[in-house]
């Protein structure tokens, strides 16, 4: 029997597993039938007349548009790309720029950070309005309820579960043995402790696979559901796709210029990279800890904590520290549905969920070996 | 052969084993001190569980902790509480340390089906271990230490739990197992030892007290031990070992330098041994 063959074994024996799978899958079942079906209906008869008329709301658009046979959801469609413009050509960052300075008063550097990151939002905004991206359709006025409903909603809730069946997988294989007190058979085995690095490798293995199943199983009947075949080239920084914080509400100007369907498939492997980076502080502070139940306490405490810290250095007016704290794993995960944009005050620098999530990776990627060295050279761990 | 050189273990201020060196090649060697004395850091230490704070213990001359998982796969640990998954069958959990054991598979189901039979376990393989009684667990831990065929077998408190008959059955396993490879079993129960053990090791206030046959240990002893009458006075120096029935009602087993009056001399056993040199651990 391989080694690896028993570690999944122990995995798949776990009841709690499947439970939680299967709660999963049943809340995302409902998430699906969330929507109204009509509008459901219109996005997915605006993306068939997007495949004969193009995504480019032009003059050319409205006309061709215009003579399609009259339907109410055409018609719809029809007021809204009317008076279509390149809002990109006069957009100025120096509003957002002046509404932060004065958020984020008394802390020159938080200040200073975020005016250089409007200042780059500039260049991008200059650099959309030469590519008139803002003149794509992508599911015209309906855009925004979609695009938020697929990241803000269903993607979140797909990725939450990831990082939820990942920190279970982990907290399990990490505590098992210390439960079973089998702890002493394993390390005075021929393995010993190495088998806790296959634990690991185990992990996040369960947490990628859990993740892509979830993702698999929501995002089939999504695709089947709502027709993308004219969307998934629409630029994502449509001018009817915008994305609003407690606020402002701003276009979603993203870093680089994205599909729709570039922007899908980054969301989704992003999503998954934040499934390892929580994967990662679990089996870190699983290992340190050697105990199932008190990990999952300090994992829980833990993320309590990051959530504590930034409200209260907001509270306090350290925006510094605040937009430190707005690289941690939860933080990420709090601004997850406004990733590669700017992200308001979610974010101190362009990029911010890939600097984040490559942060966590390393940090937490580094606590974790560091945790299994030290536990390889630690007495009595039973 | 194993030998421990000079080990001192301290925990923080506690100091649970102070210079140790020892020796060890072929038979069996029980570890035999009250409760708290040190056996189980001695063993947790040969199974590199712990380390030592001084000294080294070394295999055939090179460093345990060196030698690594090459030590190991030498090494049968079966610990004072056995640890097992409940919902296993004994056959998938010894295949699941033959796999911890690096044993290719072919080899480890054959090797399996032969110490099952040897811990009388043939009729229980496919059963859960949560259905198995105390005695069946143990000597399924039996089976998992001896599979890897292991020059070094430490068993640490095996019989803690067992019923008498289970216990003989142990022993007699111990006794069967012991040919050419260094057994070492711990145990504050001098019956468990009496029989199979070549070498007693003997710890008192941390430090090594003996390590020697039972005959010597006994041999210490002799003349010194005496029965007399229930109810007959205790002199002062002499020391009460223990009460027995004998054919005329309840004797009292003495440690004296001279016969009691109304004494006859006894044989002394590992029993009166062990009661004698430990006679003032353990009172208030």
């Amino acid at each position: 029997m391989r080694l690896a063959v028993c570690e999944w074994q122990k995995l798949f024996r776990l009841p709690a597993l499947w439970v939680f799978l299967g709660l999963c899958l049943a809340f995302n079942g409902l998430l699906l039938a969330e929507p109204s079906p009509y509008d459901r209906a219109f996005f997915n008869e605006t993306s068939s007349d997007a495949v004969a008329l193009g995504q480019r709301a032009d003059n050319g658009f409205r006309a061709r548009l215009a003579a399609l046979p009259y339907t109410e959801n055409r018609e719809i469609l029809r007021q809204s790309v009317m008076r279509t413009e390149d809002i990109f050509e006069t957009y100025s960052t120096e509003e957002l720029a002046a509404f932060y300075q004065k958020a984020t008063a008394g802390d020159p550097i938080a200040q200073s950070i975020l005016t250089r990151k409007y200042e780059l939002l500039q260049n991008r905004a200059d650099h959309l309005a030469q590519t008139d991206a803002a003149l794509d359709l992508y599911a015209g006025p309906i855009t925004h309820d979609s695009h938020q409903y697929l990241y803000n909603r269903l993607l979140r809730a797909i990725v939450t579960e990831g990082i939820l069946l990942g920190v279970l997988c982990t907290l399990y294989l990490m505590g098992c043995e210390k439960r079973t007190g089998t702890q002493n058979l394993i390390c005075t085995s021929r393995t010993g402790r190495r088998l806790w690095r296959r634990k690991m490798r185990i992990s996040l293995a369960a947490s990628l696979g859990f993740y892509a199943l979830l993702a698999a199983a929501a995002l089939g009947p999504y695709l089947f559901l709502w027709n993308y075949d004219g969307i998934w080239d629409s630029s994502v920084s449509s001018q009817f796709n915008y994305y609003s914080d407690l606020f402002f509400v701003r276009p979603f100007l993203t870093w680089t210029d994205l599909t729709v369907k570039q922007y899908f498939i980054a969301m989704i492997l992003a999503g998954g990279v934040l499934v390892l980076v929580f994967t990662m502080l679990t089996a870190a502070v699983g290992l340190w800890l050697k105990h199932t139940y008190a990990a999952a306490v300090a994992v829980t405490a833990l993320c309590s904590v990051s959530v504590g810290l930034s409200i209260a250095a907001s509270n306090s007016g350290w925006w510094t520290a605040y937009l430190l704290l707005t690289f941690s794993p939860v933080s990420l995960w709090l601004s997850f549905n406004c990733w590669f944009t700017e992200m308001g005050l979610s974010a101190a620098i362009p990029w911010q969920e890939t600097v984040g999530l490559s942060l966590g990776l390393f940090v937490w990627g580094g606590l974790t070996a560091f945790t299994l060295r030290s536990f390889e050279r630690k007495e009595d761990v039973s | 052969m194993l030998s421990i050189e000079h080990v001192t273990k301290q925990y923080g201020k506690l100091t649970a084993l102070d210079d140790i060196s020892l020796t060890f090649t072929s038979g069996v060697y029980g570890l035999l001190s009250p409760n708290g004395a040190g056996k189980t850091t001695l063993i947790k230490m040969l199974a590199t569980l712990l380390f030592p704070t001084k000294g080294q213990i070394l295999w055939d001359g090179e460093d345990i902790l060196a030698l690594g998982a090459k030590y190991r796969g030498m090494l049968g640990y079966l610990p004072q509480q056995f640890g097992y998954y409940p919902g296993y069958t004994p056959r998938q959990f010894l295949r699941y340390a033959a796999a911890l054991q690096c044993i290719p598979k072919k080899t480890a189901d054959g090797r399996i089906e032969r110490l099952f039979e040897l811990v009388g376990l043939s009729d229980a393989t496919d059963k859960k271990l949560k259905k198995l009684s105390g005695g069946m667990l143990q000597r399924v831990g039996i089976a998992v230490a001896m599979l890897n065929d292991p020059k070094l077998l430490l068993l640490d408190e095996p019989t803690a739990g067992l019923d008498p008959r289970e216990r003989v059955r142990f022993r007699n396993l111990i006794h069967a197992l012991s040919e050419d490879r260094i057994v070492i079993l711990s145990t504050h129960i001098v019956s468990d030892i009496e029989t199979i053990a070549s070498q007693i090791v003997m710890l008192k206030d941390h430090r090594l007290y003996c390590c020697d046959s039972p005959a010597h240990i006994r041999e210490k002893f002799k003349d010194k031990i005496f029965e007399v009458p229930s109810g007959t006075g205790i002199g002062t120096g002499d020391y009460l070992l223990s009460e027995r029935q004998g054919n005329a009602g309840t004797v009292l087993r003495v440690l004296s330098d001279a016969c009691p009056t109304g004494g006859t001399p006894a044989e002394p056993g590992l029993e009166d041994a062990f009661l004698a040199i430990y006679r003032e651990e353990g009172r208030p």
